[in-house]
C-alpha cells in the first residue's frame, strides 16, 4: 500500500483544525498584539457547552452548537473586559498579559473540570457510523471535511470583511497603530471587545468541531493552542491567510517529519520549526 | 522597602505558624486514613472513580457503626502523579496530621518516589490502580491489592507465539506504564523471530493518524494497542475506523476496562483480545456497582477501579478494627491476611503484591469483553 | 516537622531557581520561559551519574553545570537573535525540545520511565540521608547562590545588565558588546538552575521527564513576578509564597470531591489578581 495518499490527507486533516485556532488567535494577537493562551481552555468551553445541550439537555444539534459558539464569544468577551482591557489600559507588557493570560488558562480549565468532570467525553452520537469518503486511496471523515470547509470559509469571511467594512479596516488600523486609530476617532475598546467575542467564538467552533471529530477533555486546549501560535508565526503573524497557510505547512512537516523519524518527535519537529522561522524569518512567509 | 520584606517576611511566618498550629493529629474520636489519587491531571480518570467509591465505602462503615465506634474517615489528597505534590500531600498527612495508613492510585512513579520516605515504618500503603513491575518488592510498607503489568505483557507474548504471528505492530503512549508493555513485550519475544515495529504518541495528542498510517502500511500480522488512559485509547481507536485500519488486535487494560468504550468501537474490537487485571464479575460486585449508581447517579466508569477501591478501603477499615492504627502490627497483619473481597481472595505474596493477581485473557464480542477461560 | 521540612527543602530548592531566572527576566529583562530545561539537564545529569557510576554528589553537580553550561550557551545565542514576546516563544521552544529529548533519549534517561534509586549526597563519609540535613545543605547552596547573584547585581558587570534591559541600543552605543554579557548571564542562571536539579533529584530520588515540563517553566517566572523583578529578595519571598500556597489552599475545607480543581482555581485566579492590582510582585523594582 502506498502510504503517501493518506499522510497528505492526515497532513491536510490536521492542517485544518491548526488553521481554526491559528484563525481565532491570528485575530487576537493581530489586533490586541499579546499571546493569549486563556484561548487554549476557550476552546475547552466551546466542546463542552455543546456536550451540555446537545447531549445532556438534549437539544437540536444546530441550536447546541449555535448556543456553545455564542457563548464561548461572551466568555471571551468577559474575560477580555475583566481582565485583559484593564491591563491594556495600563499598557501592561506581553508578559505581564501572558502571566494574566496564564492565570485565566488555568482558572477556566479547572472549572469546566469542576462542572463536567475530567473524563474524556465524545460530542458524536455514534462513531462507526460516520461517513468516511475514499480519496485516492486515503480516508477522510464527514466532519474532518466539514472542519476543513468551515476552516476556508471564516479564512474567506474574515478577509473580505478585513477588506470591504468598516468594521474590518477598524480592526486592522487599530492591528496597525492603535493609538493613531484612537485619535482618529476608531472606538478601539469597542472594536477590541468585538474581536474578543469573535475570535473566541472561532475558537469555540474549533473546539466543537474537535469534539465531533474525536473527543473533549478540559485540558485539551493548551496543547492545541501552541500549535496554533506557531502556525500563525511560520505563517505571518495577524496575517488571516497566513496562519492558515502555515497550520498547513506545519502539519505537512509535522505528519511528514514523523513518517521519517518516528512519532515521539512530533512536539519537537513543530517547535524546531518554530525556531527556525524566527531566526531566518520571523515575520512569517506572509509578511503583515 | 526593607520594611516591607520584613511584613511580608513576617506574614509568611505567622502563616505559617498558624498552619502548624491548627494542624493537630487526627483526634480520638476519628480514625483517619490518608488517600493520595490523582485528582487532577491526565490520569483523573483513576482518581475520581477511586475517591467516589472510597467515599462511599467510608459512609457505609459509618453507616454501620464505624470502626469500633469511632468514625471512619479519609482525607483526599491530590498527588497529580506528580512525585512532588506526591511527597508534598503525603509529608502533611503523615507529620503534620499524623495519618500513618495510607491507600494510593495509580502512578508507579509517584509511589517510587514516596517509598524512600516510608523506610522506617512511619507510615504504610496498600495502594490500588497501580501496575507497574517496579512496585514489586519496593518497599516492605507498600501493599498492592493489584496485578503487575509484567504478566500483561507475557500472556501478549504466548499468545502472539501461539499464533505463530511474524510481525506485531505496537502503537503505545509515552508513559511509564503504556511503554512498559511494549518494552516488555519485545523482551518476552526476543528469541522468538517475531520483529515488532513500534509508534508512540505524546499524552494530550488528538492526532496519531500518520503514526496510524505508518504502521498499517507494514501490515502486521496484529496490532497492539497501549494507551496510558481510556482517553487515548478512544483517540487511537476512533482514528483507526477513520483510517480503516481493521487489523487484528491485542489491546491493554486501558481498553477493557470501560464498558463504554469497548461498546461503542465494537466493529473494531470484534475479535479483539485484551488482558486485564480485572475483578470477577459476581453478585457482589454488582451489588457494590449498583449502589454507586445509587449514589452518584452515573455507572462507575471502570469497573475494577471501583470493586477493588471498595476491597482495599474494607480491608484497610478491617485491618485498623483489629490493630488500631498501629504500622508495625497492621503490616504482620496484611502478611498474613486472606480478605473476602467482592473481587476474590485477597492475600500478599512475599514482595507484598497480590498474590495470584493474573492478568485475564480477554476477548471482545458484540462490544463486550468476556474473560477467556483456558 | 517532617512536613515543614520537606517544604523548606522545596521553597529552598525554588528560591535558587527563582534567583537563577530573576538574573535573566528581571536584571537583564530577557523574557525567557526555558529554566525548567536547565533544572532538567542538571537533574539528569545528577541522577545519571549517581546510579549509574555511584559517583560523588558534589562532582556531580558541578559536572551538571558544566553540562548545563554548554547547552545553555548554544540556546542562548539562539535565543539572543530574538526579542520580547518572540524571545519568550523561542524559548518556550527549546523548553519542549529538551524535555522531549528527556522523554525520547531512551538509552540515556529511560524516557517516562524515570530514573528510581538516585541516593543522596554525601561528603567524607557522612550522607545526608535525614532530611534535615539535606535542608541544611539546600540551604547553605541557597545561600551561595544568593551572595553570588547580589555579587552580579551589584557589580558593574550587573549595571551593564541593567541598562541592556532600559535600552540596549544606546548601552550599545557606549561600545559594550551586549550580545557577550546577555549571553554570559544566561548562561550562569542556567549553571545555577542546574544546581537546583541535582538537589531536587537527589531530594526526591526518582525523576521523570514530567517534573521538566513547560508548565514549569512558567512557575518558576510566576515565582519571580509574584515575589517581585530585579529583586533577589523579592525571588526567595515569591517561592516561599508559591510553595505554601498550594499547602495553605490544601488545609481550607473545600468538598473533597472538587478541592484539588478549586486549587487550580485559586492558582489561577490569584495569578490574574496579581497582574490586575500589583504587576510589580510583592517587592518589585522593575515591572514587566
Amino acid at each position: 500500500m502506498d502510504i503517501i495518499p493518506q499522510l497528505i490527507l492526515n497532513s491536510i486533516i490536521a492542517g485544518a483544525i491548526y488553521a481554526m485556532i491559528a484563525l481565532g488567535f491570528n485575530l487576537i494577537y493581530g489586533t490586541a498584539k499579546f499571546f493569549d493562551l486563556g484561548y487554549g481552555a476557550l476552546t475547552a468551553v466551546g466542546g463542552y457547552a455543546v456536550f451540555y445541550f446537545y447531549k445532556t439537555l438534549g437539544l437540536d444539534l444546530y441550536v447546541s452548537i449555535l448556543l456553545g459558539v455564542l457563548i464561548v464569544g461572551v466568555i471571551g468577551f468577559i474575560v477580555y473586559k475583566l481582565v485583559y482591557s484593564p491591563l491594556r489600559k495600563r499598557k501592561s507588557s506581553g508578559m505581564v498579559l501572558l502571566v494574566a493570560a496564564l492565570g485565566v488558562l488555568t482558572a477556566l480549565q479547572a472549572i469546566i473540570a469542576i462542572l463536567f468532570t475530567s473524563q474524556f467525553q465524545t460530542l458524536s452520537q455514534n462513531s462507526s457510523s460516520e461517513q468516511v469518503f475514499n480519496i485516492l486511496g486515503g480516508a477522510i471523515t464527514q466532519t474532518q471535511l466539514v472542519t476543513l470547509i468551515i476552516g476556508f470559509v471564516i479564512m474567506i469571511v474574515i478577509g473580505l470583511v478585513f477588506r470591504y467594512t468598516l468594521f474590518g479596516k477598524a480592526v486592522k488600523a487599530i492591528g496597525d497603530d492603535e493609538e493613531v486609530s484612537k485619535i482618529v476617532g476608531v472606538n478601539t475598546e469597542n472594536i477590541i471587545g468585538w474581536v474578543f467575542f469573535i475570535g473566541s467564538a472561532i475558537g469555540g467552533l474549533a473546539g466543537i468541531l474537535i469534539g465531533f471529530d474525536t473527543g473533549i477533555e478540559p485540558t485539551m486546549g493548551l496543547s492545541l493552542l501552541l500549535k496554533g501560535v506557531i502556525a500563525c508565526i511560520i505563517g505571518g503573524i495577524g496575517n488571516v491567510y497566513g496562519g492558515v497557510l502555515g497550520a498547513f505547512l506545519l502539519a505537512f512537516i509535522e505528519n511528514f517529519g514523523i513518517w521519517h523519524i518516528s512519532g515521539e518527535w512530533k512536539d519537537a519537529i513543530a517547535f524546531a520549526v518554530l525556531i527556525l522561522f524566527l531566526l531566518f524569518r520571523p515575520h512569517g512567509i506572509l509578511r503583515k | 522597602m526593607n520594611k516591607k520584606i520584613w511584613w511580608i517576611v513576617g506574614i509568611i511566618v505567622v502563616v505559617a505558624l498558624i498552619l502548624a498550629v491548627s494542624l493537630k493529629p487526627a483526634q480520638n474520636s476519628t480514625i483517619k486514613i490518608g488517600a493520595l489519587y490523582p485528582l487532577t491531571g491526565g490520569l483523573v480518570t483513576y482518581g475520581e472513580p477511586s475517591q467516589k467509591t472510597a467515599q462511599m465505602v467510608v459512609t457505609e462503615i459509618n453507616n454501620a457503626g464505624g470502626i469500633n465506634g469511632k468514625k471512619f474517615e479519609i482525607d483526599f489528597q491530590d498527588h497529580k502523579c506528580d512525585p512532588k505534590t506526591a511527597v508534598a500531600a503525603f509529608q502533611q498527612l503523615n507529620s503534620v496530621n499524623g495519618i500513618k495508613i495510607f491507600t494510593s492510585a495509580a502512578c508507579t512513579g509517584t509511589m517510587v518516589s514516596l517509598a524512600p520516605m516510608l523506610k522506617d515504618g512511619n507510615a504504610l500503603f496498600v495502594s490500588d490502580v497501580l501496575s507497574g513491575a517496579k512496585i514489586t518488592g519496593l518497599s516492605p510498607y507498600v501493599f498492592r491489592n493489584w496485578g503487575s503489568d509484567i504478566n500483561e505483557s507475557r500472556l501478549f507474548a504466548d499468545k502472539i507465539k501461539q499464533a505463530g504471528y511474524k510481525t506485531v505492530g505496537v502503537v503505545y503512549e509515552e508513559t511509564d506504564y503504556a511503554k512498559g508493555i511494549k518494552i516488555n513485550l519485545e523482551n518476552f519475544l526476543k528469541d522468538s523471530g517475531v520483529t515488532v515495529v513500534s509508534e508512540s504518541f505524546p499524552t494530550g495528542t488528538t492526532d496519531v493518524r500518520t503514526q496510524l498510517t505508518k504502521l498499517k502500511s507494514e501490515k502486521p500480522d496484529i496490532l497492539l494497542i497501549s494507551p496510558q488512559t481510556v482517553t487515548s485509547a478512544e483517540v487511537v481507536l476512533k482514528q483507526m475506523e477513520d483510517l480503516n485500519f481493521r487489523p487484528k488486535l491485542l489491546v491493554n487494560d486501558n481498553v477493557t476496562i470501560s464498558k463504554d468504550l469497548v461498546m461503542k468501537h465494537k466493529d473494531i474490537l470484534e475479535g479483539a483480545l485484551g488482558a486485564n487485571y480485572v475483578a470477577p464479575s459476581n453478585s457482589k460486585t454488582d451489588s457494590i456497582l449498583a449502589m454507586y449508581k445509587n449514589t452518584y447517579g452515573q455507572d462507575c466508569p471502570q469497573t475494577t477501579v471501583c470493586v477493588e477501591t471498595y476491597d482495599t478501603i474494607h480491608l484497610i477499615a478491617d485491618a485498623m478494627k483489629i490493630n488500631g492504627n498501629d504500622v508495625a502490627k497492621i503490616k504482620a497483619y496484611l502478611n498474613s491476611v486472606n480478605y473476602d473481597g467482592a473481587g476474590g481472595q485477597i492475600s500478599f505474596d512475599t514482595n507484598n503484591d497480590r498474590a495470584n493477581a493474573d492478568y485475564t485473557l480477554f476477548l471482545v464480542k458484540n462490544g463486550q469483553a468476556t474473560a477467556v477461560t483456558q | 516537622m517532617e512536613y515543614i521540612i520537606h517544604i523548606s527543602i522545596l521553597i529552598s530548592i525554588y528560591a535558587i531557581l527563582g534567583l537563577s531566572l530573576n538574573l535573566v527576566v528581571g536584571f537583564t529583562g530577557l523574557l525567557s520561559v526555558t529554566q525548567a530545561a536547565f533544572y532538567g539537564i542538571g537533574a539528569y545529569v545528577t541522577a545519571i551519574l549517581l546510579t549509574s557510576t555511584g559517583m560523588n554528589f558534589f562532582l556531580a553537580l558541578i559536572i551538571g553545570m558544566a553540562i548545563t553550561g554548554v547547552c545553555s550557551l548554544a540556546i542562548g545565542f539562539v535565543l539572543s537573535k530574538f526579542k520580547d514576546d518572540y524571545y519568550a516563544l523561542g524559548s518556550f521552544g527549546f523548553n519542549v525540545i529538551i524535555y522531549s529529548i528527556f522523554l525520547n533519549w531512551q538509552s540515556l534517561t529511560r524516557g517516562p520511565l524515570g530514573i528510581p534509586g538516585i541516593p543522596r549526597p554525601s561528603l567524607f563519609g557522612f550522607t545526608f540521608s535525614e532530611n534535615v540535613w539535606f535542608l541544611a545543605l539546600s540551604i547553605v547552596l541557597l545561600i551561595l547562590v544568593y551572595f553570588i547573584c547580589r555579587f552580579i547585581t551589584g557589580s558593574s558587570f550587573g549595571r551593564v545588565l541593567k541598562s541592556i534591559r532600559e535600552d540596549e541600543g544606546a548601552i550599545s552605543a557606549f561600545g559594550y558588546r551586549t550580545l557577550w554579557y546577555k549571553l554570559a548571564i544566561f548562561v550562569i542562571s542556567a549553571m545555577m538552575a542546574s544546581i537546583a536539579g541535582s538537589l531536587f533529584a537527589s531530594y526526591i530520588t526518582f525523576i521523570d521527564p514530567s517534573s521538566f515540563v513547560l508548565s514549569e517553566s512558567i512557575f518558576i517566572l510566576a515565582i519571580i513576578i509574584l515575589g517581585g523583578l530585579a529583586n533577589n529578595k523579592g525571588a526567595v519571598i515569591g517561592a516561599a509564597c508559591l510553595i505554601l500556597l498550594p499547602e495553605i489552599l490544601r488545609f481550607v475545607g473545600f468538598p473533597d470531591d472538587i478541592a484539588a480543581q478549586m486549587r487550580q482555581v485559586v492558582y489561577g485566579v490569584i495569578l490574574v489578581a496579581l497582574m490586575l492590582y500589583r504587576p510589580q510582585g510583592l517587592i518589585g523594582e522593575y515591572r514587566l
